[in-house]
């Protein structure tokens, strides 16, 4: 499958629900709002047989942005399904009811930049180190390592 | 009445540490819980301050084994940023040293898999194999293990070519040595008994966990980056897909090894075509943009992400190893086996595979005595295959054919 069909596959499904940002032959870039996110990412991976790779989590002016990307078996094409989330208050649907490999994924996000996933099961720390506490986020931009190091060697 | 048995996180033996907690009840695995991040580095985050040369030398400290994968991974997120093609020999050269990276994790991991099994010949004998391998990759590039050679665009130094014969002399002996291998786990019943229908991975199971590599090869899920995305030279050499239906252990053993001997097929193909040509396309500036790069490591497909915002470092680079996919499904191939059988499930994905060599302690939840530890699990595991071999009558060694 490339670029063009999968847009052709998620503005016929999606209409204006979906807006598509760049895209090469190989990698497609989809932005969608937090609402619908749990729909185009069911029918990415239930219809269009989406393997979800990993979410990249990053601090941007706008917001927390959170990408998901998708990889199809047998095609060199990754589907990138992009939303953002507002910064005092970063939510998202968790979709591990849909796909079990985000599980994890989505726990590795919430460790680092405080994205809360709504119906996650278990959101607890998984990989960010026992010294951070828990309401530091590291790959958050306001981080600040030397204020961190200082902290840590003052206690 | 159930117990509670933590494996890890920390064990002299062990290079990485990890925690896995299963409940038993009585022999069989009920559910299980990973606590990871006892190593967690911030490669992420300081990839951020550094320059995108400087993150090279960086991204090759991030796993212990696959310092060519990721390398040539984060070139690719790079390179597609850019949208640059790398010469024609600078593909090739990244190719050899792939597959010979490949061909070295798939010995080490068979020689511990047999170890775990009761199996020391295997290990001392995969390693054995093992040494070779890392010895040309000395020769080659000047290093057993990080090989220092990758850059955006190519790569920084050319291979030698008068080391070629030798590449295909140990090639042609490393797969004569694998077949052997091969017939031994095969026609061993012992081995079957012990690895087929232990630790399955269905088919839906593995595209449920999303999982990669000879992981979701051996249930059936057939995904390969090689194949897929093709990259390097593998579009011009004649190579197959390694696929299983089993998605047990015995199926996993299996892809890895006949995976070793495709890739020895794919290097002595690279070698006898290797092109005359640059070695490197010059990168001046990384302009604003995102670049996603995929690699198939032995363990699976790696994927690397990265935001430029137009300065010399990153703005972001996400880095998603393999096992940060395979091993969540452990939650859907250790529930129900027997304790005995956990620790070759858990090695069976190959779980970067220090994260298998853990500290097991079973404690009884009244008494707090201590039952297990993981030379205690190992054991068992061992005395389990001592017992099958002793009812079917066999030797406790595989019977290979010594010819030091």
């Amino acid at each position: 499958m490339t670029a063009t069909e999968m847009m052709f596959y998620l503005s016929e499904t999606f209409h204006e629900k979906v807006r598509f940002e760049a895209a090469s032959d190989k990698r497609l870039y989809v932005r969608v709002q937090p609402e619908d996110l749990r729909e185009v990412i069911r029918y990415v991976f239930e219809q269009r047989k989406g393997r979800l790779s990993t979410a990249t989590g990053i601090d941007t002016r706008e917001g927390i942005e959170v990408m998901y990307h998708f990889s199809l078996n047998g095609f060199p094409l990754i589907t990138t399904i992009r939303v953002t989330t507002p910064k005092h208050m970063p939510e998202l649907d968790s979709v591990q009811d849909i796909l079990k490999g985000a599980y994890w994924i989505e726990r590795e996000i919430h460790d680092f930049l405080g994205v809360f996933f709504k119906g996650h099961p278990k959101l607890k720390r998984l990989f960010k180190s026992r010294d951070i506490p828990e309401n530091i986020y590291p790959l958050r931009k306001d981080f600040d390592l030397d204020k961190f190091r200082e902290d840590r060697t003052d206690s | 009445m159930s117990t509670i048995i933590p494996i890890g996180p920390f064990h002299p033996l062990q290079d990485e540490p990890a925690n896995f907690l299963l409940t038993v009840e009585g022999e069989k695995v009920i559910d299980i819980e990973a606590n990871m991040g006892y190593i967690h580095k911030g490669h992420e985050l300081l990839g951020q301050h550094k320059t995108y040369d400087q993150v090279i030398i960086q991204t090759e400290r991030i796993c212990g084994i696959c310092s060519v994968s990721h390398t040539v991974c984060f070139c690719h997120a790079v390179e597609n940023l850019l949208g640059i093609q790398v010469p024609k020999r600078a593909a090739y050269i990244r190719t050899i040293l792939g597959e010979l990276e490949r061909c070295h994790s798939h010995l080490l991991w068979a020689g511990l898999a047999g170890h775990f099994l009761g199996y020391n010949t295997v290990f001392m004998w995969a390693w054995k194999y093992r040494e070779p391998v890392l010895d040309l990759l000395e020769a080659l590039t000047g290093n057993r293990r990080t090989a220092s050679i990758m850059k955006v665009g190519g790569v920084r130094r050319d291979l030698d070519e008068q080391h070629f014969p030798m590449v295909l002399e140990v090639m042609s002996t490393l797969r004569g040595k694998m077949q052997m291998l091969l017939d031994a786990v095969t026609d061993d019943p012992v081995i079957h008994s012990r690895t087929k229908n232990v630790g399955v991975l269905t088919y839906e199971a593995a595209v449920d966990w999303c999982v990669v590599g000879p992981t979701a090869r051996a249930s059936g899920v057939d995904t390969d980056v090689r194949r897929d995305e093709p990259y390097g030279a593998y579009q011009d050499v004649d190579w197959k897909v390694i696929l299983a239906k089993d998605g047990d252990v015995f199926a996993k053993v299996a892809v890895r090894l006949l995976e070793i001997i495709e890739s020895t097929k794919i290097v002595e193909q690279c070698v006898k075509q290797f092109p005359k040509s640059s070695i490197l396309n010059e990168v001046r500036d990384i302009p604003v943009g995102e670049g996603i790069g995929r690699y198939e490591a032995p363990r699976g497909e790696d994927i690397h992400y990265v935001r430029s915002n137009g300065t010399n470092m990153p703005e972001r680079w996400k880095v998603r190893a393999p096992s940060n996919v395979n091993v969540p499904s452990f939650h859907a191939s250790c529930i129900g086996e027997s304790i005995s059988d956990v620790t070759i499930t858990l090695a069976s994905c190959d779980p970067c595979y220090s994260c298998t060599e853990r500290m097991a302690v079973a404690v009884a939840p009244d008494s707090k005595k201590l039952l297990h530890s993981f030379a205690d699990l190992v054991r068992m595991g061992q005395e389990k295959t001592r017992a099958i071999a002793r009812e079917l009558g066999r030797p406790a060694e595989l019977p290979l054919k010594l010819d030091l």
